[in-house]
């Protein structure tokens, strides 16, 4: 059986066609690509657009057929692929926030801002207006200034120590997993293996 | 898909079933027989949708027959036949065909000539 008709047939198990019925258009269908083969014909000359897309052709013909009652959508590769990818940057990004909160709590200890005075012109850090907090490392040698942005709100934290190494190993490990999770759902192989199952 | 391809599978998509019936009235055919049948008098499904999810509408709406039957020489055929409905059903879209096309040549007619003059 060609491998256009063996997707058709995989689509009409998806779809919950009875088997007899599918046996029956796989059948015919083969029978019509042979001779068209022979014939010199080629399969887009039978099939028309839909030699291109077996699955989409075998649910529109199922569902015109009345075997079906509404073609489920059949998931398209393009996006399937944004939609991993999508998963897959997130957990990318929960991973790298991880990573820079576990780096800074080893080398900064903590998220105490404990100069605010502003230093000389050149050694000040701005804040951005969106961030509420800012993790400063801690300061041993010379004085560094903050500097708020425009609209930016300081809060200073007062000397109390906050230990972001776990919270950080955390997010860390769940990114990695999640990343590595949806790298192995969405693998073309294991993709073919649940829909052929 | 270039335009003139895009207006022809347009043209072509609304009138695809009443040539399927029109081959079937010539004698009951299974499936590549049909697109043998219109691709002998020019009309080619290349680049449109297939015959067979068309051919299912036409069943599923009682407008065929079908029966299966050895081909020559071949497996086991799905023949299809127009039934009396799907025989209506063509008269009927033959002369809306008609007068559609009627219609569209009064309005593009002038124009064919005006361009070749």
């Amino acid at each position: 059986m060609s491998e256009f008709v063996e997707e058709c047939r995989r689509e009409w198990k998806r779809l919950g066609v009875p088997d007899p019925l599918a046996n029956e258009m796989a059948a015919d269908l083969e029978a019509d690509l042979e001779e068209a083969a022979a014939e010199g014909a080629s399969a887009e000359e039978v099939l028309g657009s839909g030699a291109f897309d077996p699955r989409s052709f075998a649910a529109a013909w199922a569902s015109e057929r009345g075997l079906v009652r509404s073609p489920r959508p059949t998931p398209t590769a393009a996006p399937r692929r944004s939609r991993a990818a999508a998963v897959a940057a997130a957990f990318a990004l929960i991973a790298i926030v991880g990573l820079m909160l576990a780096v800074l709590a080893v080398h900064g200890s903590s998220v105490k801002v404990a100069v605010a005075s502003v230093g000389r012109p050149g050694l000040g850090v701005v804040v951005p207006p969106r961030l509420g907090v800012v993790p400063v490392p801690r300061v041993v040698g010379p004085r560094i200034g903050v500097v708020p942005g425009p609209g930016a709100r300081m809060v200073v934290a007062g000397g109390s120590r906050l230990d972001l190494r776990p919270v950080g190993v955390l997010l860390l490990l769940v990114g990695v997993v999640g990343l590595l999770a949806t790298l192995l759902y969405w693998a073309p192989w294991a993709r073919a293996r649940r829909l052929s199952g | 898909m270039a335009t003139g391809e895009r207006r022809r599978t347009e043209l072509l998509r609304g009138v695809l079933d009443l040539c399927l019936l029109a081959v079937m009235v010539e004698g009951p055919a299974y499936g590549y027989e049909m697109t043998r049948r219109l691709r002998s008098r020019g009309l080619s499904i290349v680049g449109e949708g297939s015959i067979y999810p068309l051919l299912g509408r036409l069943e599923r709406d009682g407008l065929v027959e079908t029966y299966r039957a050895a081909s020559n020489g071949g497996p086991p055929r799905k023949y299809y036949s127009a039934s009396d409905a799907g025989r209506r059903a063509l008269a009927a879209g033959v002369l809306e065909w008609q007068a559609a096309r009627d219609a569209v040549d009064a309005v593009l007619g002038p124009v064919e000539a005006e361009v070749e003059a």
